[in-house]
């Protein structure tokens, strides 16, 4: 069974078994797990963290969600990065006439 | 030479100039830097032009050249750059977590995002959402996400480029995805529910 943060668990009068409160107690709380998913996609995370990271997955799904979700925006982006480009680039103002008049020039003296 | 070849470079502002120029502005933030890199682009690219080897269109092979070009500025125009800091608000880490740091259930915890993963890549409504999302960011922190995860540039380049701390730039990228999946969640993926 998978349990949640511990407020919900008392109001929803869950009955937690001493493996889950030890996993409670010893795993990351859901806020630094959110900044130990983001960091495990910059650098390398020691093997004890990943270890606990793992753990707290087996009594949250929410953050396991959470690091999938990451991943998925991670592959969007990365994989379509032009769409992004022209979607944003299309509301801002493009080069001035004078610029686009200095461009041409300097390609023509090349 | 490949099967393609290149447009008549006297073309190339008319047809590319605006595209690479937006895109150099969402990554220096600077009109005549943006401008200037450009220029520096399209010189690049008549004295590579033989090299084109036409496995990519035009554009993107502009556009990769104009990227070593965005990386090689910073490195050269190294300053300091205070990074804003916004306290508060959405960027804040608390708001989303109880007192325990624990998700709160009926309001920030990650819903289960139906259409997943792929399907919504081929939706224009998708791009739409995202781009927006990313609007919403302060623009350094949009610069960061930006160099880091549509550029894919290296953690340490990216700290070089910025001339900015590890830490500072883990921290920048976090919030920046807090926000953007947050965003996306409520504004595509639809609105929440009972979990």
């Amino acid at each position: 069974m998978q349990i949640g943060p511990k407020q919900d668990v008392e109001r929803l009068n869950l009955k937690i078994g001493p493996l889950v409160g030890w996993l409670i107690r010893i795993t990351p709380t859901c806020k630094e797990m959110t900044r130990l998913l983001s960091e495990s996609m910059d650098h390398p995370l020691p093997f004890s963290t990943k270890l606990k990271m793992r753990l707290h997955f087996l009594i949250c799904k929410w953050c396991e969600r959470y690091g999938t979700q990451l991943l998925f925006l991670r592959q969007a982006f990365r994989r379509h990065p032009d769409k992004v480009d022209e979607l944003m680039g299309a509301a801002s103002p493009g080069l001035s006439p004078e610029a686009k008049a200095r461009l041409e020039q300097a390609i023509r003296k090349h | 030479m490949g099967e393609r070849s290149l447009s008549d470079p006297e073309v190339w502002v008319t047809l590319y100039g605006d595209y690479l120029f937006r895109f150099a502005l969402n990554r220096v933030r600077d009109r005549p830097a943006a401008e200037d890199l450009v220029q520096e682009t399209f010189i690049a690219a008549l004295a590579a032009r033989e090299r084109f080897a036409g496995q990519s269109s035009e554009r993107s092979w502009l556009v990769g050249i104009l990227k070593h070009k965005i990386v090689d500025r910073f490195r050269k125009d190294i300053r300091e750059q205070p990074v804003d800091d916004p306290a508060g608000g959405i960027f804040d880490d608390e708001a989303a977590f109880d007192q325990d740091g624990h998700w709160k259930l009926d309001q920030t915890a990650p819903l289960d995002w139906p259409d997943h993963p792929g399907h919504a890549l081929e939706r224009k409504q998708f791009w739409e959402v995202l781009s927006r999302c990313l609007g919403k960011l302060p623009p350094k922190m949009a610069q960061v996400f930006t160099l880091r995860e549509l550029d894919e540039v290296e953690s340490e380049t990216v700290c070089a480029m910025l001339n900015i701390s590890s830490s500072n730039l883990w921290v920048q990228l976090h919030r920046a995805r807090k926000h953007l999946r947050q965003c996306l969640e409520a504004d595509f993926f639809g609105r929440r529910e009972a979990h």
